[in-house]
C-alpha cells in the first residue's frame, strides 16, 4: 500500500472533474427528479464543436468556449422542450429511460458533425493556458489547471444559484409540488427549461474540462460519459443526497482520491470495485427512509379488458396461442431459408437476447426493479460455463450451474433492494455492472490466468451442436421453455404476490405476502434466466472476454425491452427482433443500431409508451370492439349470473391463544425526535366494533399502523389474540386473521379484481414460486381451488362485471367494494378499516356504514375503524376512543364521547356544520339500542334539514 | 329498501346496491353528436364563384405577392443545390460539409416554422412576413459574400429562419383573404409556385452564375436573387393582414367582435387543442406516412435517371422540368375539382384526394420500371400530377377543420410531419434499403406502401371531417351567442364555462358541462367522486386543457391560457390536501406564493396581511411544510391563496382528511372572505359542509352536470344527495 503527494494531487484533480459532473446531476436531478444518463452527452456535442473551432478554425480558445456553451444551453434547452417536457408526467422510471434514449440521440448529432480530416484529425483536444509545473513526479499542465481554476468557482455558483436565489427558490418549489407552483403564478415550463439550459451549459464545460484530462483527440466522436464515469458522478452526487452542491464536491474529492489510491496499489478493476463498494454503502446510508415513495411503472401497455362473453369466441380465445404458434413455425423455417452460418449466428443472438428480455420482464415488468445490469448476469453465466467447462463439466450440466450461480448473485444484489427502490436500485445495478466487468468476471477463477474464456461446442443428448442451425434449435428451445415457464407463472399466485409487492407493498404484506421473499424471488428467477442466456451465448460465441460484456449492453437490454413492450412475454421477443434483429438485417451498421435503439426508443416513449406491444393491442382492441359489436347472445357475465348469495365458509385455523382480538398496552412510537403516540392503552373485545376518532396527526393512523406491523413501536406491547405480536413482521400477523383496509383505497391497480381477490387468498394459501413455474400438479390444484372460490366471492358481492377489469379502472366506490370483499376472500376474523370511506360521495359513504356491519356479521369478525364522518362512526360503533396529540384523551360508549368536553376542545369544535359530514345517523336510522337508552341523537345540523 | 325494515340486509345485497348506485351513476345521456348537426354552411353565400371574381373580392395583391415570395424560395433552394459544386470549390469545403450545410439549412426551415407558426397566431402576419423575406433577402445577399464555411453555415441558417414564413403563415392568409368558395383555386395557384420554381431556378441561378463567370459567379446569383425578394418582402409590409377566420364568420353571420382573439396562447396549449381535432390527426398521421416514402424519393429518383436510363446532368433536368409542369396541371385541376366537391361534400374531396395519394405510389413505382426514359418521364408526369392534385384539397379541408386563430401553427406542424418525420425517417430507412438493394428496388419496394399508407389514413380522416367543420363552425356560434348575451346588457358573469369536454387518453371524463359563476356568490361544485370537478376545476385554473369547450373569465375567453396568467387575472385555485410545497419552510411557500406580485414591498405587506388571518403560522414560518400537521398545512395553502388578492378562489377539497375542529376554523375564514365579497367555488365530497357555506350549488356526477340551481333546493333532491335505496328517511 503506498500513499503519496502525487497520488493526492492526481486524486484531487479528478475529483474536481466528478464534482463538476454529478453537480449537474444534481442541478436536474433537484428540478426533474431523474439522474440524467444523457449528462455528458448534452456536452459533448458543443465540446466537439469546440474542437472544430479551435483547431481547424484556429478560433480563440475563449471566445469559442463562450460560444459553445450558447449551443449547449440550447441544446439542454431543446432536449427539455422536445422530450423532457412531454415525459414528465410519467414516472421517474419513464424519465431515466428517456434520458437514456436522448443521449444515444445526441450521440448521432455529434456524428453528424462534418469531419473534414483536415488539421484538426489527430489532434489531441485543446486547453488553452500555457503553463506547466512539476510535483514529483507529476507533470500538471492547462488542462489541470483549468480545473482547479473553473470547477470552485462554478461549483459556488450553482450553490449561490440554487439556494440563494429567487430563482433558486422557485426551482425548488416547482420541483416540490409542480401545480401548486404553476397556481402561485409560477411558470414550471420555464423554469424547468432553463435548469435544462443550464444543465447543458454546464455539461459543455465539464466536457470541455475534462477532455484534455481523458486525453480525447479532436474529430474522434466517443461517448462522452460512459457508465464507469457516470458511476463515479453519482457516487460523488450520493454524497450531498443528490441535493447539497458543497457535500457533492467533498464527494467528488473522496471518489478522486479513493480511485487514485487503489488504481496505483491495485490496478483499473480494485477501482470499478472500490467505487461499487462505496456505491453501495452511500446508496444504504442515504436512501434509508426514502424508499416510502411510490413508484408505479406506467409503461406497461395496456389492452382492453376482454368481455367474459367474449371468450366463448373460440379462435378469439386461442389468438395468443394462434399467434404463438405461427411465430415459433417461423423461428424453426428460418435457418432452413436463410442457412449461412453467419445469419444463424444471427437468430441465435435474437433468441437469446429475446431470453436476457424475458428476465427483464420478470424483474422490471412484474417486480418494478429497474436493472441497470441485467448484462452482468449474462456475463457471470457465459464464464461461469467456461470455467465449468474448462474443468471437464458437460456443457449442459453447466448451463444448470450457471443457472444457479446467475439467481444466487443475482440474490445477493438484491439483498440491498429490499432497503431501496427506484432510481437507487438502478444506481445499485449500475455499479454493479461496472464492476463486473471490470473485475468481477476477470477473476482468475474464470479466467485461469488468460485474457479470453473458450466454451468448445460439443454433442449434447446425442445432438451435435457444432453446426450452428443445432445451436440455434438448441437456443429455441430454451427460450421456448422459459416463455412457457414466464407465462405459466404469470397465472399464478407466485406472479401476482411479485406484482402486488411492486403495486403496494404494504397491502400484500397485510394478505400475508412477503415482500423481500417476492422481491428476492423476482431477482433469482431473472438471474437465473440471464444467466442461462449466458450460458447458452458462451457456447454461441466460443471464444470470449469480459469486454463482451459491458455495462452499455445492461441499458441496452432495458431500452430493448422497453421498446418491445414491458411486462409482457411477447414484449421481450419483439424488443429483441427490432433491436437486434433488425441491425443484423442491415449488416450489423453502427448507426441503424443507435436508431434501431436510442432513436426508436424515444419515439415510441413519446408516442406508444407501451412499446411495440401496444400496436400489438390497438389491433387486438379493434378486434374486441368489433367483435364486441357483433356480439348478440347474453351479455351477462356467468360469474353473476351464477347468482350466489351466501358464501361457503371454510374453518380456517387461525394462531392465537385467546378470544380477545386486541390488547395494546402502553404503546409508544416515535418517528425521529417526534412522540406520535404516547402511552397509548386500547383493547378491542371480540364482535365489537371500535371506534378511533381524532385530528389529523392525532397518531390514529399510526396506532393502526402499528397493530398491523407497518411501524415498529418505541415501547409497550401490542396483544392479538392473547399473542404478543409486538415484534412480528406484518405478513406474520395475517396469520391471526387480521383483515387491513386502507385509506388510499389504491390495492394493486394492474391487477384485475379477480387477481385481486385471488392475492387475497394468499394468507390462507401461499403459492411458491418452483411449483408455479414448473406448473407441479400442488400449484395446479391450489389455483383452481383459488379461482373457484374467488369466482363464488365476485358472485356474492355482484362483482362479477368487473372480475376481469383493472382495478385502477374502477371508481373509488367499486374499489371500496373490491377492498371489502377481499376482507371475505381472505377470511379475516379482526378488520382493521383506516378511513374505510375516504373519498366517497356523500351518498355512498352513507351506504358503507350498513355494509361493513354487515361483512362484520358475515365474517363474525371484530372491527377496529377510524373515521371522522362522525355521524357514521358513531352510529356504528359499540365504544369510541378519541386521540389527541397521541394520547388517549376519551374512551367509552359513542355519545359520551361525543359529547367530552375534551373531545370537544381537541377534535370536534363546535361547528355543528363541519361535524355532520353525512347524514349516516338519519338515513340508516340511529341503532335501537341508544334510542331505547334515550340517549341524545348526534346533533343535527340546521341546515341539514332531516325532518324527524 | 331500507335498513330498518331489513335489520339484516347481507353484505351480498348491500353491496350490489352500491354497486349498483355506482353503476347507473356511470351511464351518462346521450348528448347529440354535434356530426349530426347538419351540412356544414360554408358557401351557402358564395356559390359557384368563379376564379377572377375570388381574387378580385380578395384583392390580387396579395396572392401575387405570396406567390412571388414562394417562387423566390424555391429559388434559393434550387440555387444552393445547383451551384453547390461552385460554392465548394470557392470556399474549400468537403462533400460532408456541404451536404451538412444544405442538410441544417432545411432543418432550419422546418424547426423554425413552429415558433412563427406561433407568432403568426398572434401578430401581423403580413408584417411577419415581409419581415421575415426581409431577413432571407439580407441573408441571401450575404450568403453572396461569404468567406468560409462557418459564415456559410450561419448564412444558410439565417436564411432558413427567413424562408420558413411561408409553411405557417402564407396558407392561412389566403385562407383569410379569399372566400371560401375559392379557396382550393387559390391555395392552387399559391403552390404552383413551386413546381414553377423548380423549371425556373435552376436556370437562372445557372445562367447568372455562367454570364458572371469566374470563382465567384455563384456569388451574383444569390445577390441578385435578393433583390425581387427583398422588393417581395417590402410589398408584403404593406399588406392587410386579414382578420382570422372572417370568411367563416362571414359565413355564419358571426360579428367580428364575437371573434374577439384570445390572448396568450401558449404553444403548448395550442399543440394540444389541435390534437383534439380529428381531421387534423388523420391528416398528420397520412402526411407524416406519405413523406416517408416522398421525400427522398427525388433523390432515388435522379439516381434511377443516371444509372438506368444512363441520363445526363441535361437530360436529368429535362425530364424534372416536364414532371415539375405535371405536378403543376395536376394543382391546378386540383383546385378546380377540389372548390366544386369542397361545397357540398368536404369528405368526397377529401377521399377522392386519398385516392389520388393512395395510387400515387404505385404510379411512381411503375414510372421507375419504364424500360426507357421516355416511357418513364410520361408515367412520372402522371404521378407528380395526381400527388399535387391530391395535396390542394387536403390543405384547403385542413385548414377548414382547424380553428381558424390556430392555423398557423397547424400548418407549421404539418411542415414538421412532412418532412421530419416522413423526411428523416424515410431518408434512413430509404439509404439503408438503397445500399442493400439499389434506389430503383428502393423506390419500388419502399413508395407504394407509404402512399398506399397514407392514403387509407386519409380515407379515414375522411369520416371525420365534416364533424370537424361543424364543430369549428358550432364554436363560432357560440361565441356570437355569448357577444348578443353581452350586447344586449346581460350581467356578464365572473366566470362562464361551456360545453367543457375533456379526456384523459381516450376515456372521456367530462361532457358538455356548462356553467357559470356569478360575482360575489358562493357556488359549491358536488358530486361523486370522479365526477369529474376537479378536472373541471383543473380546466379553470389552466393546469388542464379542455379538448373543446370554452371558459370566459369576465367575458375574456382564457380556454387555453396559460396558468401563470390566469393566477394573474385573479383565478387562484387552492388543491387541498396537496396545495403546499412539503420541502419549502412556511415563509418560503408564502414567498412562492406572491411571487406574481413583482413589487417586493406589496409581497411583504400581503404576507403580513395574511398572517394577520392565521396567526398560529406566524410561530411555524420557519418549519417545514411537510411537517406541519394536515390541518396546518391547509392553512398554510389558504393563506398562500389569499395572498394573491384573488377575484375568484377555488378550493379543492376542502375538508379531506380533516378533522371536525379544523373544518370549522376554515369556514369561518371563509365566511369572513364571503363578506369581503370574494367569488368562490368551493369542491367538496361531504353535501352538509358545502351547503353550509354555498349561495349556489352544481351537482355533477359522471362527467355532467345535473343539478345548478339555489344550495337550498338541491338539498330537496334526495335522489342526487342521499343514499335513496337505503331509505331516506330512518328515524
Amino acid at each position: 500500500m503506498t500513499f503519496s503527494i502525487e497520488i493526492l494531487i492526481l486524486g484531487l484533480l479528478r475529483g474536481l472533474a466528478y464534482a463538476v459532473l454529478a453537480a449537474g446531476l444534481v442541478l436536474v436531478y433537484r428540478s426533474t427528479k431523474v439522474i440524467n444518463f444523457a449528462h455528458g452527452q448534452l456536452g459533448a456535442f458543443g465540446a466537439a464543436i469546440l474542437g472544430k473551432l479551435v483547431v481547424d478554425l484556429q478560433w480563440n480558445f475563449f471566445v469559442a468556449l463562450a460560444f459553445v456553451l450558447v449551443i449547449g444551453g440550447a441544446v439542454g434547452a431543446a432536449l427539455e422542450v422536445l422530450i423532457v417536457r412531454r415525459l414528465i408526467r410519467s414516472s421517474q422510471l419513464v424519465l431515466l429511460v428517456g434520458t437514456i434514449g436522448a443521449a444515444q440521440l445526441l450521440l448521432v448529432f455529434q456524428l453528424l458533425i462534418p469531419n473534414d480530416q483536415g488539421t484538426g484529425f489527430g489532434v489531441r483536444f485543446p486547453s488553452p493556458l500555457p503553463w506547466t509545473a512539476t510535483v514529483g513526479t507529476l507533470v500538471l499542465d492547462s488542462s489541470h489547471f483549468m480545473v482547479v481554476f473553473c470547477v470552485p468557482i462554478v461549483l459556488l455558483g450553482l450553490w449561490y444559484l440554487l439556494t440563494q436565489t429567487r430563482i433558486g427558490l422557485l426551482l425548488r418549489a416547482s420541483a416540490d409540488n409542480a401545480d401548486a407552483a404553476e397556481l402561485a403564478g409560477v411558470s414550471t415550463t420555464q423554469i424547468s427549461t432553463l435548469v435544462w439550459a443550464l444543465a447543458g451549459v454546464l455539461s459543455t464545460l465539464t466536457i470541455v474540462l475534462i477532455n484534455p484530462l481523458q486525453g480525447v483527440f479532436v474529430g474522434v466522436p466517443s461517448i462522452a460519459l460512459g457508465p464507469a464515469m457516470l458511476l463515479r458522478a453519482v457516487a460523488a452526487a450520493q454524497f450531498g443526497r443528490l441535493q447539497s452542491v458543497p457535500l457533492t464536491l467533498v464527494g467528488g474529492l473522496f471518489v478522486g482520491v479513493l480511485e487514485a489510491f487503489t488504481l496505483v496499489n491495485r490496478g483499473s478493476g480494485a477501482t470499478d470495485a472500490a467505487i461499487f463498494v462505496l456505491l453501495v454503502v452511500l446508496v444504504l446510508l442515504r436512501a434509508r427512509g426514502s424508499s416510502t415513495d411510490v413508484q408505479t411503472w406506467s409503461l406497461a401497455p395496456k389492452a382492453r379488458a376482454v368481455p367474459e362473453y367474449l371468450r366463448e369466441v373460440a379462435w378469439f380465445r386461442n389468438l395468443g396461442s394462434i399467434v404463438g404458434g405461427t411465430g415459433l413455425v417461423v423461428a424453426v423455417l428460418l435457418p432452413i431459408v436463410f442457412s449461412t452460418s453467419s445469419q444463424t449466428f444471427l437468430f441465435s443472438r435474437v433468441v437469446l437476447f429475446a431470453m436476457v428480455g424475458l428476465s427483464v420482464t420478470v424483474l422490471t415488468g412484474w417486480a418494478g426493479q429497474l436493472s441497470l445490469g441485467q448484462f452482468a448476469f449474462v456475463g457471470l453465466g457465459s464464464m461461469t460455463t467456461a470455467a465449468l467447462v474448462a474443468k471437464g463439466v458437460p456443457f449442459l450440466s453447466a448451463v444448470g450451474y450457471s443457472a444457479v450461480a446467475g439467481a444466487f448473485a443475482a440474490v445477493l444484489i438484491g439483498f440491498p433492494a429490499l432497503r431501496v427502490s427506484g432510481l437507487y436500485l438502478a444506481l445499485t445495478t449500475l455499479g454493479f455492472a461496472v464492476f463486473a466487468r471490470g473485475w468481477l468476471l476477470q477473476l482468475d477463477v474464470f479466467l485461469d490466468g488468460d485474457t479470453v474464456a473458450t466454451v468448445p461446442r460439443s454433442t449434447v443428448l446425442g445432438f451435435d451442436l457444432t453446426s450452428s442451425r443445432t445451436y440455434y434449435y438448441f437456443c429455441l428451445v430454451f427460450l421456448v421453455a422459459a416463455i412457457l415457464m414466464v407465462r405459466r407463472l404469470r397465472s399464478t399466485g407466485s406472479a401476482r404476490s411479485i406484482i402486488a409487492t411492486r403495486e403496494n407493498e404494504q397491502a400484500a404484506a397485510s394478505k400475508g405476502i412477503v415482500p423481500t421473499a417476492q422481491k428476492l424471488q423476482a431477482f433469482a428467477f431473472s438471474g437465473a434466466l440471464a444467466a442461462t442466456a449466458g450460458s447458452l451465448f458462451a457456447g454461441l460465441r466460443v471464444t470470449f472476454s469480459p469486454a463482451d460484456f459491458e455495462a452499455t449492453a445492461s441499458i441496452d437490454v432495458v431500452a430493448m425491452t422497453v421498446i418491445g413492450g414491458l411486462g409482457t412475454v411477447a414484449g421481450a421477443v419483439l424488443g429483441a427482433l427490432y433491436v437486434v434483429g433488425i441491425p443484423a438485417l442491415f449488416n450489423d451498421n453502427p448507426e441503424v443500431a443507435l436508431f434501431s435503439s436510442g432513436v426508436g426508443l424515444l419515439l415510441l416513449l413519446l408516442y406508444l409508451p407501451g412499446g411495440l406491444m401496444q400496436l400489438v393491442y390497438f389491433a387486438r382492441d379493434a378486434i374486441v370492439r368489433k367483435l364486441d359489436a357483433a356480439f348478440t347472445g347474453d351479455r351477462q357475465s356467468s360469474v353473476d349470473a351464477a347468482g350466489i348469495t351466501t358464501l361457503a365458509r371454510p374453518e380456517l385455523a387461525f394462531a392465537g391463544t385467546d378470544d380477545v382480538p386486541l390488547r395494546v398496552e402502553k404503546l409508544d412510537v416515535t418517528f425521529g425526535g417526534l412522540q406520535a403516540v404516547k402511552e397509548m392503552d386500547l383493547v378491542v373485545q371480540s364482535g365489537e366494533i371500535v371506534g378511533l376518532i381524532g385530528s389529523n396527526g392525532a397518531g390514529k393512523s399510526t396506532l393502526m399502523n402499528a397493530v398491523s406491523g407497518y411501524v415498529r413501536p418505541s415501547g409497550g406491547r401490542i396483544v392479538l389474540y392473547g399473542d404478543d405480536v409486538t415484534s412480528y413482521p406484518t405478513h406474520a400477523r395475517s396469520a391471526y386473521g387480521v383483515g387491513r383496509v386502507f385509506q388510499d383505497a389504491r390495492l394493486f391497480p394492474e391487477l384485475t379484481v379477480r387477481e385481486v381477490l385471488m392475492v387475497a387468498m394468499e394468507a390462507v394459501d401461499p403459492s411458491h414460486l418452483v411449483p408455479s413455474a414448473l406448473a407441479l400438479p400442488s400449484s395446479i390444484i391450489s389455483e383452481r381451488a383459488k379461482r373457484s372460490a374467488v369466482d363464488d366471492h365476485l358472485s356474492y358481492l355482484g362483482l362479477g362485471r368487473y372480475a376481469d377489469t383493472p382495478v385502477s379502472d374502477l371508481s373509488t366506490g367499486t374499489r371500496r367494494i373490491v377492498e371489502l370483499a377481499g376482507l371475505l376472500a381472505q377470511g379475516a376474523r379482526f378488520l382493521l378499516l383506516d378511513e374505510p370511506t375516504a373519498g366517497v360521495a356523500q351518498r355512498e359513504a352513507e351506504a358503507f356504514g350498513p355494509l361493513i356491519k354487515s361483512i362484520q356479521a358475515d365474517l363474525g369478525a371484530t372491527v377496529l375503524i377510524i373515521e371522522h364522518d362522525l355521524p357514521l362512526i358513531l352510529s356504528m360503533s359499540d365504544r369510541v376512543y378519541c386521540m389527541s396529540a397521541g394520547v388517549g384523551i376519551a374512551a367509552g360508549l359513542p355519545d359520551e364521547v361525543r359529547n367530552d368536553p375534551g373531545v370537544i376542545a381537541a377534535y370536534l369544535g363546535t361547528d355543528e356544520r363541519a361535524i355532520n359530514r353525512s347524514d349516516s345517523g338519519h338515513a340508516n336510522g340511529a341503532t335501537p339500542r341508544r334510542r331505547a337508552a334515550g340517549r341524545r341523537e348526534p346533533l343535527q345540523a340546521a341546515p341539514a334539514g332531516g325532518s324527524k | 329498501m331500507s335498513i330498518d325494515t331489513q335489520p339484516d340486509a347481507g353484505a351480498s345485497s348491500l353491496a350490489r346496491q352500491v354497486l349498483a348506485q355506482e353503476e347507473q351513476a356511470g351511464k351518462r345521456d346521450i348528448v347529440d353528436d354535434p356530426a349530426t348537426a347538419g351540412v356544414p354552411e360554408l358557401t351557402e353565400t358564395d356559390d359557384q364563384m368563379q376564379l377572377s371574381e375570388v381574387v378580385r373580392v380578395g384583392g390580387a395583391g396579395t396572392l401575387g405577392t405570396l406567390f412571388a415570395l414562394n417562387l423566390v424560395d424555391e429559388f434559393d433552394r434550387a440555387a444552393f443545390g445547383v451551384l453547390g459544386p461552385d460554392i465548394q470549390a470557392s470556399l474549400g469545403l468537403s462533400d460532408a460539409t456541404l451536404a451538412f450545410t444544405g442538410v441544417l439549412g432545411g432543418f432550419v426551415v422546418v424547426l423554425a416554422a413552429i415558433p412563427i407558426g406561433h407568432l403568426g397566431d398572434r401578430m401581423s402576419r403580413t408584417r411577419l412576413i415581409g419581415f421575415l423575406s426581409l431577413v432571407w433577402a439580407g441573408f441571401a445577399l450575404l450568403t453572396g459574400l461569404v468567406q468560409s464555411a462557418f459564415q456559410l453555415g450561419v448564412a444558410r441558417v439565417l436564411t432558413g429562419v427567413g424562408k420558413s414564413n411561408e409553411g405557417p403563415l402564407h396558407k392561412p392568409v389566403l385562407a383569410d383573404q379569399y372566400p371560401i368558395a375559392g379557396r382550393a383555386r387559390v391555395f392552387a395557384l399559391h403552390s404552383a409556385a413551386s413546381p414553377a420554381g423548380n423549371v425556373l431556378a435552376p436556370i437562372l441561378a445557372g445562367g447568372i452564375a455562367v454570364a458572371v463567370g469566374g470563382a465567384a459567379g455563384w456569388r451574383w446569383a444569390f445577390v441578385v436573387a435578393a433583390v425581387p425578394g427583398a422588393l417581395a418582402g417590402l410589398v408584403a409590409l404593406g399588406l392587410r393582414d386579414p382578420a382570422r377566420g372572417q370568411n367563416e364568420a362571414r359565413a355564419l353571420d358571426v360579428s367580428e367582435a364575437a371573434m374577439g382573439g384570445e390572448p396568450n396562447v401558449p404553444l403548448g396549449a395550442a399543440f394540444a387543442r389541435l390534437k383534439r381535432v380529428d381531421t387534423f390527426r388523420y391528416a398528420l398521421a397520412g402526411l407524416g406516412a406519405l413523406g416517408f416514402g416522398l421525400f427522398t424519393a427525388p433523390i432515388f429518383v435522379n439516381l434511377v435517371l443516371e444509372r438506368t436510363y444512363g441520363l445526363d446532368a441535361g437530360g436529368r433536368g429535362v425530364v424534372g422540368s416536364i414532371v415539375a409542369l405535371g405536378s403543376l396541371i395536376g394543382a391546378l385541376v386540383g383546385g378546380r375539382v377540389g372548390d366544386q366537391l369542397l361545397q357540398h361534400s368536404p369528405e368526397k374531396a377529401m377521399q377522392r384526394a386519398a385516392l389520388a395519394v393512395g395510387l400515387m405510389g404505385p404510379t411512381m413505382a411503375l414510372s421507375v420500371a419504364m424500360p426507357n426514359a421516355t416511357l418513364h418521364t410520361v408515367v412520372a408526369f402522371c404521378s407528380s400530377a395526381m400527388i399535387s392534385a391530391a395535396f390542394v384539397p387536403v390543405t384547403a379541408v385542413f385548414s377548414a377543420a382547424i380553428p381558424a386563430r390556430l392555423r398557423s401553427v397547424g400548418f407549421a406542424l404539418v411542415g414538421v410531419y412532412l418532412s421530419l418525420i416522413g423526411g428523416i425517417g424515410g431518408a434512413i430507412v430509404g439509404g439503408m434499403l438503397s445500399s442493400s438493394f439499389g434506389p430503383r428496388t428502393t423506390l419500388i419496394i419502399l413508395v407504394p406502401p407509404t402512399t398506399i399508407v397514407g392514403g387509407f389514413i386519409l380515407n379515414l380522416g375522411s369520416k371525420v371531417v365534416r364533424k370537424d367543420i361543424a364543430l369549428a363552425q358550432a364554436d363560432l356560434r357560440e361565441a356570437q351567442a355569448a357577444a348578443e348575451r353581452r350586447a344586449r346588457g346581460d350581467e356578464c358573469p365572473l366566470l362562464e364555462v361551456r360545453g367543457l369536454e375533456f379526456s384523459y387518453g381516450s376515456v372521456q371524463v367530462l361532457f358538455d358541462v356548462d356553467f357559470e359563476v356569478r360575482r360575489g356568490e358562493v357556488l359549491a361544485l358536488l358530486g361523486t367522486n370522479g365526477a369529474g370537478k376537479s378536472t373541471v376545476l383543473r380546466c379553470v385554473s389552466g393546469l388542464s386543457l379542455p379538448d373543446r369547450g370554452v371558459i370566459r373569465l369576465n367575458g375574456d375567453d382564457v380556454t387555453l391560457a396559460a396558468a401563470t396568467y390566469r393566477v394573474r387575472r385573479g383565478i387562484v385555485q387552492m388543491q387541498g390536501g396537496k396545495a403546499v410545497f412539503p420541502g419549502l419552510t412556511v415563509r418560503e411557500n408564502l414567498e412562492v406564493g406572491c411571487q406574481v406580485l413583482d413589487d417586493e414591498a406589496a409581497a411583504s405587506s400581503a404576507i403580513d396581511e395574511v398572517l394577520e388571518l392565521f396567526p398560529k403560522l406566524r410561530e411555524r414560518l420557519d418549519q417545514r411544510a411537510g411537517s406541519l400537521s394536515g390541518g396546518e398545512q391547509q392553512m398554510v395553502a389558504l393563506a398562500k391563496a389569499l395572498l394573491l388578492d384573488p377575484e375568484l378562489l377555488i378550493i379543492d377539497e376542502l375538508s379531506l382528511g380533516l378533522a371536525p375542529v379544523v373544518v370549522g376554523e376554515i369556514l369561518e375564514v371563509l365566511q369572513k372572505l364571503r363578506e369581503r365579497g370574494v367569488t368562490m367555488i368551493i369542491v367538496e365530497q361531504s353535501v352538509n359542509v358545502a351547503l353550509a357555506i354555498a349561495d349556489r350549488a352544481i351537482f355533477m356526477e359522471k362527467g355532467q352536470v345535473r343539478f345548478a340551481g339555489p344550495a337550498a333546493e338541491l338539498r330537496e333532491r334526495d335522489d342526487l344527495v342521499r343514499a335513496v335505496f337505503l331509505g331516506k328517511e330512518g328515524g
